[in-house]
């Protein structure tokens, strides 16, 4: 179970808005408070190995209060229970660990909880909030500033992966633009899964120990060795608070923006250690292989651009995160052996590594096109490239200074010829390892109750939708390959009222 | 050619040149005054239909095509001639989004994004209306008027203006003709049309009545020209004059409450 709301700030802050917009402050006195109920059920079948793998009922609460001019709060929470997760009589082929039970099977909490300020000359929020500064189509592309929930793979729409983080943020205008502030006491990184839940990171991490304790026992070590994760986090203190500042400019049909941003490396790096003990039973000697997730401390930069037409958008942005640490990092007792086993250890890491000290300097740029053919008839579009410069020591290897690049497409393409149905097509392509992944989806929308023309509030919105997310990788090393086990389709029924 | 020839013909040529200018300049100034006559119809004209302060208005807007109807909800808060703000109330689905047309700049805002996104003036048509007709943008600013013809409409006199959409300017229609009761001043019809001056949507202003002080229309019929099923009604109600920060307008405040 994942009660969010334990931590103290949120709760206070929930707390705080609770109070102030429903119970502490009189109704009467709110200029409006707006509710929204949602709940949806979404059940996904794995064609992999042919099973339900997730069941989920979600319920949602949005509570948007004015409680005087320029001032508002806002409380999102929503509560998930997944029973795909748990043993029923009928369906018995759960294969779950416990750690994932635990981490995905039920979890309420808050979206985002904040009082939001609205002054003549400053904009601010403060509280639980989610933000995201790069200004790309795809949520995935908002992976340096912005922490996401990838447990499942960040299939889900921005709103439901991007990872809530306590912030306080203000903006105003300078004049020749705005500049927005914005301070994060505790980052966040992204929401990996505890344990092996077909989604990729859970198999990684279980493959990398494998491949090295095979390499540890063939070179003739004796005793006993014991391989273990160590889930890692971003510090909480006042040097580890995160902080940023971006610029803003439109003018023209154009729209600029260029951001700084001093956090942490959102994706874990496995840092990987050999450690001899003694087994105190025996007095055997006895080993533990390690992986410890290492979250970086670092700089983003950011820089946008955007151009509206009559039927076109044109998007370009760029993003550049020096010091970075590669995936997986080997000390040096453990590249020795590597380096000793195997001449091309990516054979057994499924990455590239490197001796620890290593660091990457990355480059992402690209852009986006969006067409509209006509009301039916709409393409997006984005592509990027983004180029690493590790420098450090390759295991095996001595000291090098690497250059790798990958690029990934996407195109999506929406038609709603049909009334209330919504058509659409994601696919994107990563290379140079290609693999590709398909995003089919159809939609319907439909309304029950009575109409809101007389301020009725019986009435409901629902919306179906049928679809499937489709992996395909053709090797090992391709940017998808963690997700190719998780090729799958869905069912979602969603209601709003 | 002889000098004398030369000199008459110059003389002559002359007359044809002061004819041409002094027709040219009296043509130029009455062009002008039935510019400045328009411009000042529209402008009495706009000041009925919006008010001209800040405010903010909830618009009902009823579709009705192929016999079936259509209900939706937004609110919409205008500051200037320029720059508004629609919020979407109902249905419940799309509660939450919202769309800043600022300039000739539009963005959209939908929850599930969690960011707001440029989209191209094409993005501008929600069905039959347009985002446009929901904020009841000014036509003053964004249009050249040009007064057209006076012609006879329920047995009153009424202007008819010729508007061109202004370049970069946040208009959803190319070409109005625009009806304006000439007594009163009251807006009467429009006549949306394409740049090649196809009519594809007309207009009425329906249901006057006391809106900040002033008998305003407060229902909008729009029809279909292309598909004679297809209406749209927008209701405008609860008209409230506000003053709004320019924050408000700032692509970055777009996804705030």
């Amino acid at each position: 179970m994942n009660l969010d709301f334990r931590r103290s700030l949120l709760l206070r802050v929930m707390t705080l808005s609770v109070l102030v917009s429903g119970l502490g402050w009189p109704l009467s006195a709110l200029a409006k408070v707006d509710l929204q109920v949602r709940a949806s059920q979404t059940a996904r079948y794995f064609l992999v190995n042919d099973r339900l793998r997730h069941q989920v009922t979600e319920v949602g609460l949005r509570q948007v209060a004015d409680v005087r001019e320029g001032v508002t709060t806002v409380v999102d929470g929503r509560l998930r229970y997944d029973s795909a997760l748990f043993p029923t009589p009928v369906l018995k082929m759960r294969d779950y660990s416990k750690d994932v039970r635990d981490d995905e099977g039920f979890e309420a909490g808050a979206r985002q909880a904040y009082v939001d300020l609205l002054t003549s000359s400053w904009a601010m929020k403060i509280g639980l909030i989610q933000f995201d500064w790069m200004e790309s189509l795809s949520p995935r592309t908002s992976d340096a500033v912005t922490a996401l929930d990838l447990r499942y793979g960040g299939f889900d729409s921005a709103g439901q992966i991007i990872e809530p983080v306590e912030a306080f943020s203000a903006n105003t205008s300078v004049g020749f633009g705005s500049i927005e502030f914005m301070v994060v006491p505790r980052g966040k990184h992204h929401r990996l899964p505890k344990g092996e839940n077909g989604y990729g990171y859970g198999e990684k991490v279980n493959r990398l120990l494998a491949g090295l304790e095979r390499v540890v026992k063939g070179s003739g070590l004796r005793g006993s060795l014991d391989t273990s994760l160590k889930h890692g986090t971003i510090p909480v203190d006042i040097p580890n608070a995160e902080f940023g500042a971006r610029f803003l400019k439109s003018a023209g049909g154009i729209d600029f923006s260029a951001f700084s941003w001093r956090g942490h490396q959102r994706t874990p790096a496995l840092e990987l250690s050999l450690f001899e003990s003694e087994d105190s039973t025996t007095l055997a000697p006895a080993w533990e292989l390690m992986a410890q997730e290492t979250y970086q401390r670092m700089n983003s930069y950011g820089v946008f651009a955007s151009y509206g037409g009559e039927a076109a958008v044109l998007r370009l942005f760029s993003l550049y995160e020096p010091g970075r640490k590669p995936g997986v990092l080997l000390d040096d007792d453990l590249a020795a052996l590597v380096s000793m086993g195997t001449p091309d250890p990516s054979v057994i890491v499924g990455d590239r590594a490197y001796r620890k000290g290593a660091l990457d300097d990355r480059l992402r740029a690209g852009g986006g096109f969006d067409y509209v053919f006509s009301r039916h008839l709409k393409i997006y579009s984005e592509g990027y490239v983004t180029v690493s410069r590790v420098t450090g020591v390759t295991v095996p290897g001595e000291g090098v200074e690497e250059t790798y690049r990958d690029h990934t497409l996407t195109l999506r393409v929406t038609n709603e010829s049909f009334s209330d149905v919504l058509i659409s097509c994601d696919s994107t392509i990563t290379g140079p390892d290609r693999s590709w992944l398909v995003n089919p989806d159809v939609s319907i929308d439909w309304r029950t109750g009575d109409a809101q023309r007389n301020g009725n509030s019986s009435e409901a919105s629902w919306k179906l939708s049928v679809g499937g997310w489709l992996v395909q990788s053709e090797s090992d090393k391709s940017a998808l390959r963690i997700l190719r086990d998780a090729r799958q389709v869905y069912l979602r029924l969603a209601t709003w009222m | 050619m002889r000098t004398e020839e030369f000199m008459k013909g110059s003389r002559q040529a002359c007359w044809v040149v002061k004819f041409m200018l002094i027709a040219s300049l009296t043509t130029g100034t009455m062009a002008i005054a039935g510019e400045t006559d328009a411009a000042r119809i529209l402008e009495k004209a706009e000041a009925i239909r919006n008010p001209t302060e800040d405010y903010s208005v909830d618009v009902d807007l009823v579709d009705s095509k192929e016999g079936k109807v259509d209900l939706r909800s937004y609110e919409t808060m205008i500051k200037g001639r320029d720059k508004a703000l629609v919020k979407f109330v109902k249905p419940e689905s799309e509660s939450g989004t919202r769309v800043l047309m600022t300039g000739p700049d539009m963005y959209v805002y939908v929850p599930t994004s969690a960011k707001p996104v440029r989209i191209s003036a094409n993005q501008k048509l929600t069905g039959n209306a347009a985002y446009g007709d929901v904020a009841r943008l000014s036509f003053v600013g964004n249009y050249a008027a040009k007064l057209k013809s006076t012609e006879k409409n329920d047995g009153k006199e009424v202007y008819v203006l010729e508007l061109s959409s202004i370049p970069d300017r946040p208009v959803t229609y190319d070409k109005i003709e625009y009806r304006v009761d000439a007594k009163t001043f009251r807006p009467v019809k429009a006549v949306y049309m394409t740049q090649s001056g196809k009519p594809i949507r007309e207009g009425t202003f329906e249901d006057f009545g006391d809106v900040l002080g002033v008998q305003r229309p407060r229902t909008f019929m729009l029809r279909n020209l292309l598909r004679s099923d297809h209406v749209t009604k927008l209701k405008f109600k609860n008209p409230k004059q506000k003053s709004f920060p320019d924050l408000m307008f700032e692509k970055q405040n777009l996804g705030r409450n």
